[in-house]
Order: structure tokens, then C-alpha cells, then sequence
């Protein structure tokens, strides 16, 4: 039994308390709550009066897929066909890749990561831990979303530059509703042979069943629409990945029920389809109670600045609970992890960052960040 | 003429916010005894100079759009580019700017040119480049290391090493003293330490007709004993695009701040943000910087060091009237602007913001 004590423990659950003790034991939390007598046994770590919260959680970043410092072993997108199902995060990721280091330093404790946007249909996403000796040791959803992508980048790799189908966003929808339509004209028999086959149908089967989510990238807000119309067409789960113009037509994403991860609106708007891009969506999402996280979409912000994301989400109006939720508790929710990860509540992972100021102030730096229980970061 | 009373007016030689008013009449700060016609009430706001972003493509790479407004890179090379020739004073970002409080850009050509171009000051607001122009002609931008030598091969298929770049660099430098004989300052943008060491060389060589500036600076945190002249730091906010720029830390700010070399903040828009200037100087006061510091760098120690001092950069009598009203001190991650202005004229106003 370990136990960290003399800090501002931010709970980030349903009451968003504020404890005096943390109390870990085999990487989970036993009890987090105000100070109480602590057994003889127990190993007592005194932090010195600093702020701790839960691990930061970044449910769309490329960490360890892409390899940033040259585009030569950039394993997120395999460009060599539009239409690539059967690709899978894990074949991918490089545990050894120096962003999983730099999630740390930035209190980023659990990370979904895998195919980029290039292709209409890219493959299949993880989720995982951001520390641990092996792969397999931080996988927490190996299967989590199959990942598609509508409007500029499979435009522009594909019938830009390799001028090949698909050249317009016509294409882009046939090719993403063929994989749904080849599945469900199965019976059940020949869907689970699919499965058990591993073949092109299998993820798109998946879907259908419920297993996990259809993941579409989508700037524009004619994207975003496509997006829902095909959900909605095959009746699927869908979650919509940017959702850039989303604060455009925000009564059509309400309507539609589905949620977003939004972001990377830190960045200068570098192409057409995202010259609307704003930190203000996050705010507006709140106000019409649309459920989402916040985003690095790493490289592209780096991943240790998750938290500045959400800061500037703050900066345009957004509330302070919100913001550190939807990098939080909010993000574990919308990935159904939430009885695992996200908030500091007994029974829940260790996973925890220590700061020495509150999370959103200026001279905030994260001092120390551990992954169920051990300590993986300590600040020089 | 206008008085704002009341407001924590950010005073550039104490580096601190001081209660205290201000009058602005026409383009300019003016202290004089004339009547008032108009007071503006500050009362809980801070108010600062605007900010200067020392490195910046805005208005030449368009945002929003792909090569079309991209104009920031040149095929070969002429000592008679400059940026002035190349700006979109319509560029959607110059209203991100002065929403976040950057009233003036040193605009310098993007880093896939060996030998960039002529770099200007422009003020963030007008119909025309020719009214955003502060002063043209300022320096000539070279960019060193991987940068150049990928363009090179991309265009050439032959390798370019470090002493071809050293050999161009030389070369150009005489050429620029025989025919632009008016521009001293030279500014390079340098990542790894072997570029930056290259950079003193020419110091060292040529320190009697230019000043060598660095820009990034990755790592010269690296480096032992090297003088340095004022060096344009960053954007530490970005993706790190290639292996010279793996040491990439708000660390960096640290380091200069600590060993006394003369620094300013940058984004290099869009490469980050020209809406995260403030960010960079948040990133500082993370890793230790007082917010005194951080601002005055951000003000009076850009204007300084760009050479307009004589005209902006302090809330100063007789200097243009380019100021900021914030809701909370201009370095709080949730700071917001209240309003901007620029020679005397607000650019920016926060919709439920003070009305005049």
C-alpha cells in the first residue's frame, strides 16, 4: 500500500472534490478521499502540497504510428489503396517511439492512436496505455473504432496526386458505404466465417454488430453530414472525428446523437476544408449538450500539449470542469472506459499526474506521472 | 483625444503594471494638457503595448488555402525579393492577431529558402501593404541546415552538404554589402548546433559590416561559450517536423534567460499559431521566466531589438497608439482580449466589450 498525501487531489468524478490522500495498491486507487488514519504497513509519500489529477487521456492522436521526424517511416497511412480494413493500429505501433516519452511529460496517461486520414477507409484503432514494458501490457481496447476519412486528404492523396479514384467526394461515400453494404447483404453464418477469417469484411461486420464504433474524419460540414447520412443509412455507431465546422450546423449533430472528439483547432487552418476551424466549438458543443473530448490529433500538436488544448478551449468561454472533463472523465466515457480510467475514484486505474500548480494556471508543469500506480515521469 | 483612466498599464521600464491613465490623440500616445473630448473607464483591466511577433509568415502564406495564397518561397534566388512584394493584407489571420492582441509581424520568408528575401514590419491592419509597412528593407533571411539542403535536393536530385551552404551563404554576404549596402542585419534560421556554430563563424568574419541573428534555436542550449546576438527563439509550439529539431523545448527559453543571451518570442506563422504568441510566453513563464520579463520581450525588447522603438512597442508618449486591453493579466492561459488597437484606431473589439 502506498500513500500520496499532503496534496489538492482533484477527483474529476461526478462531485469534482478536492482530497487530501490518495491511497494506491497493485496499480489501482483503494482510496482517494480526506485524510483518515493510515495503516502501519502503508508506504507514505508526502507531495509536498502539489495538485494532482487524474492521467490525461487523448482519445485521437497518432502516438507511436507516426513516426514525425521523417515522412520515410511514417506507419500511419498506407497509401497505397484507398480502401485498406484489415490495417490495425497494434501492426503499427512502436512502443519505443520517443512520443509515448513525450505523452508523459505531459501528463498523457492513456492514448488511442492508429490510422491517419489519407484513405476513405484507413482501418482499425487501440487504445492504449502510454507506459508499460510491452505492447500487449498497455493495450486497454485492442479493437476501438474502424477509421475512415471523408473530404480533402483522400482527395487530395488519391485523385490529386496519384490521379486514381477517389477524386470526388461522390466516390469517397461509394467507397465507404461498399464495405457496409457487401457486409450486411450476409447471413449470419457467412458473417461470422468473415470474422473468424479475418477478411476486408470483418471490421465493417463489426460495426454493424455493435462491436465498435465507425470513426470518420470530418472537416467540412457537408463531410460531417455524409458522415451521419451513412451511420444513419446502416444503422451503426459513428463518432465524428474533428468536426471541424460542427458549430456550422451544431442542430444537425445534435440531432444526429452522435459525438465528437474535436480539435486540432490549435493550429493554423493549413487547408480549405478547415478555414472555419475554431477553439470556440468546444463551448458551443457544451451549450447544446453534445458529449466530446478534445484532441492533439498528434504529430500535429504535439501530445504533451493536450493540456493547452483545453485551455484554450477555456479562453473561448468554455468552463473550466468541462474543459479538464473532456480531457478526462468525458474522453474515458465516449471510448466506454470510464469504469477504468479518467478520474481518481477507488477501484479505478492509478493513473495520476502530479502538478506544482493547479492544472490550467501558466506556471503549471507536470512533476511526476504514473501509469496504474507506477511512476513512469519526474520532472528534473 | 482620448483619456483612458484607471486601467494596470503595463510600464516598460519597471516591467510592471502600474494604475495609471494614458491619453491617445489621432495615431499617437499623447500627454498633453488639450481638452478630452471622450474617457474610457479601465477600471479591473490590464492594458498592455500590442505584441510583436519577431518571426512571422502571415499575410505571405494565406491560411485556409494551400499553394494558391502561398507566397512565401521562391524557386532560385535574387537579392531584390522581398516580402513587402507578397503580402495579402485580406489574409483571414491578421484578424486572429489582433483578436489576440499581436498588432505587428517581422515578416520573413519561409525556411525552404537557402537565401529567402528583403524581410519587412508590418502593423496588422490596413487596406494595403504599402499602409501596414512599419519599415521595410529590414534584414535578409537565409535558412540553414535540413531545410535548405531538402528543397535543394528536391529540386536539383544532388545532394547540397554544409560547406555548399557555407560556400552560398558567403558569397551572398559579399554580394549584399556591394549591392544593398544599407541592410546590417542578417537573420538565419538555425536549428542544430553545428549551424548555429557556423552562424558565429560568419559573426566573426563579416561582424564588422552585419549583425547575425538566429532564428529557433533549437539547440543552443548544446553549445558552450558562444556570444550571441540577439536570437528570435521558437516556435516551441509545433510538431516537430524533422530530426534537427528533436531537442524542441519550451526549455530553450530557460536556457537563454538563464545564460543572459538577448531573446524575443516568435510563432514563424503558420507554423504555429500567430494567435499562440502569448502561448510562447506562457510556455517561458512554465519553465521559470518571470511575467515581467516575458512581457517586456514580447513589447519594448521586440520593438528594440527590430529597430521601431522610435515608433511602437511601450505605451509611451509620442510613439503610435498600439495597445491591448485584456481581462486578466495578458500571460493567464484564459486571458482574453477586450479590445486592439492600432495607431490610436480599435482593430478588435470582444462583442460584450467596452463601448465608447
Amino acid at each position: 500500500m502506498i500513500i500520496y498525501h499532503h496534496a489538492k487531489i482533484f477527483t474529476v468524478d461526478e462531485q469534482n472534490n478536492i482530497f487530501e490522500q490518495l491511497w494506491i495498491e497493485d496499480g489501482r486507487i483503494v482510496y482517494v478521499g480526506p485524510a483518515k488514519d493510515t495503516p502501519p504497513d502503508a508506504e507514505l509519500i508526502d507531495l509536498q502540497g502539489a495538485y494532482v489529477t487524474p492521467g490525461l487521456i487523448d482519445i485521437h492522436a497518432h502516438v507511436g504510428t507516426w513516426a514525425e521526424v521523417t515522412e520515410d517511416i511514417n506507419d500511419a497511412n498506407e497509401y497505397s489503396e484507398p480502401f485498406t480494413p484489415l490495417m490495425h493500429a497494434l501492426d503499427s505501433v512502436d512502443i519505443r517511439h520517443f512520443s509515448f516519452q513525450h505523452a508523459l511529460e505531459g501528463g498523457v496517461t492513456t492514448v488511442q492512436t492508429g490510422p491517419g486520414s489519407a484513405n476513405v477507409i484507413g482501418g482499425i484503432w487501440s487504445i492504449l496505455k502510454t507506459a508499460g514494458p510491452t505492447l500487449a501490457s498497455r493495450v486497454l481496447i485492442e479493437r476501438s473504432g474502424l477509421k475512415g476519412a471523408l473530404g480533402e486528404n483522400p482527395k487530395n492523396v488519391f485523385g490529386n496526386q496519384y490521379k486514381r479514384k477517389p477524386m470526388t467526394r461522390m466516390a469517397i461515400a461509394q467507397l465507404l458505404r461498399d464495405g457496409f453494404q457487401r457486409a450486411s447483404r450476409l447471413n449470419e453464418q457467412e458473417q461470422t466465417d468473415q470474422i473468424n477469417h479475418n477478411t476486408e469484411l470483418r471490421p465493417f461486420i463489426e460495426v454493424l454488430q455493435g462491436d465498435m464504433p465507425l470513426r470518420i474524419h470530418c472537416h467540412r460540414a457537408d463531410d460531417i453530414m455524409t458522415a451521419i447520412r451513412i451511420a444513419k443509412e446502416f444503422n451503426v455507431e459513428l463518432h465524428l472525428e474533428h468536426c471541424t465546422e460542427g458549430h456550422l450546423i451544431v442542430d444537425a449533430v445534435k440531432k444526429s446523437g452522435f459525438h465528437a472528439t474535436l480539435g486540432p483547432y490549435m493550429l493554423t487552418p493549413s487547408k480549405y476544408e478547415t478555414r472555419h476551424s475554431t477553439p470556440a466549438i468546444a463551448a458551443i458543443f457544451k451549450e447544446h449538450n453534445i458529449p466530446f473530448a478534445i484532441m492533439t490529433d498528434h504529430p500535429f500538436v504535439p501530445i504533451q500539449y493536450l493540456k493547452y488544448c483545453a485551455t484554450e478551449a477555456i479562453r473561448y468561454g468554455l468552463d473550466e470542469e468541462t474543459a479538464i472533463k473532456s480531457i478526462t472523465i468525458n474522453a474515458a466515457k465516449l471510448v466506454q472506459l470510464d469504469h477504468r480510467i479518467g478520474s481518481l475514484e477507488a477501484g479505478k486505474d492509478a493513473d495520476f499526474v502530479v502538478w506544482s500548480h493547479p492544472i490550467f494556471e501558466t506556471e503549471a508543469k507536470v512533476l511526476q506521472t504514473y501509469v496504474n500506480g507506477k511512476k513512469y515521469y519526474e520532472a528534473e | 483625444m482620448t483619456r483612458y483612466i484607471n486601467g494596470l498599464v503595463f510600464n516598460s521600464e519597471t516591467r510592471s503594471f502600474d494604475k495609471q491613465s494614458f491619453q491617445v490623440q489621432g495615431q499617437y500616445f499623447e500627454q498633453s494638457s488639450r481638452t478630452t473630448e471622450t474617457e474610457i473607464d479601465l477600471d479591473g483591466y490590464y492594458i498592455t503595448p500590442g505584441f510583436i511577433d519577431s518571426c512571422s509568415q502571415i499575410g505571405l502564406a494565406e491560411i485556409g488555402i494551400r499553394w494558391e495564397g502561398d507566397d512565401s518561397y521562391e524557386f532560385d534566388s535574387h537579392l531584390q525579393y522581398s516580402v513587402v512584394d507578397g503580402i495579402y493584407p485580406f489574409d483571414a489571420a491578421f484578424q486572429k492577431a489582433v483578436s489576440h492582441g499581436v498588432t505587428a509581424s517581422h515578416i520573413v520568408p519561409s525556411p525552404k529558402s537557402l537565401i529567402g528575401a528583403k524581410t519587412a514590419i508590418i502593423h496588422h491592419t490596413h487596406t494595403t501593404v504599402d499602409e501596414m509597412v512599419l519599415i521595410k528593407d529590414v534584414a535578409y533571411s537565409f535558412s540553414i541546415g535540413h531545410q535548405a539542403k531538402s528543397t535543394f535536393f528536391a529540386e536539383k536530385k544532388k545532394p547540397l552538404t554544409r560547406m555548399g551552404i557555407a560556400k552560398i551563404v558567403r558569397e551572398t554576404l559579399q554580394q549584399i554589402q556591394q549591392q544593398e549596402p544599407r541592410i546590417k542585419k542578417i537573420v538565419i534560421r538555425a536549428h542544430k548546433a553545428v549551424d548555429i556554430e557556423f552562424v558565429g563563424r560568419l559573426q566573426h568574419e563579416f561582424g564588422t559590416i552585419f549583425d547575425f541573428h538566429i532564428i529557433h534555436g533549437t539547440e543552443v542550449p548544446l553549445l558552450k561559450g558562444e556570444s550571441f546576438n540577439t536570437v528570435i527563439a521558437g516556435p516551441t509550439f509545433r510538431y516537430i517536423e524533422h530530426n534537427e529539431m528533436m531537442a524542441l523545448s519550451p526549455k530553450l527559453y530557460r536556457h537563454l534567460s538563464n545564460q543572459h543571451i538577448p531573446f524575443v518570442f516568435c510563432t514563424d506563422h503558420p507554423v504555429s499559431s500567430t494567435s499562440h504568441l502569448t502561448l510562447e510566453g506562457c510556455l517561458a513563464v512554465r519553465e521559470g521566466m518571470t511575467r515581467q520579463d516575458v512581457l517586456y520581450a514580447l513589447t519594448t525588447g521586440a520593438a528594440n531589438f527590430l529597430g521601431i522603438a522610435h515608433k511602437t512597442g511601450a505605451i509611451c508618449d509620442g510613439l503610435l497608439a498600439d495597445f491591448v486591453i485584456w481581462d486578466k493579466h495578458p500571460l493567464n492561459l484564459d486571458a482574453q482580449v477586450v479590445a486592439t488597437y492600432i495607431k490610436g484606431t480599435k482593430v478588435y473589439a470582444r462583442e460584450e466589450g467596452l463601448t465608447e
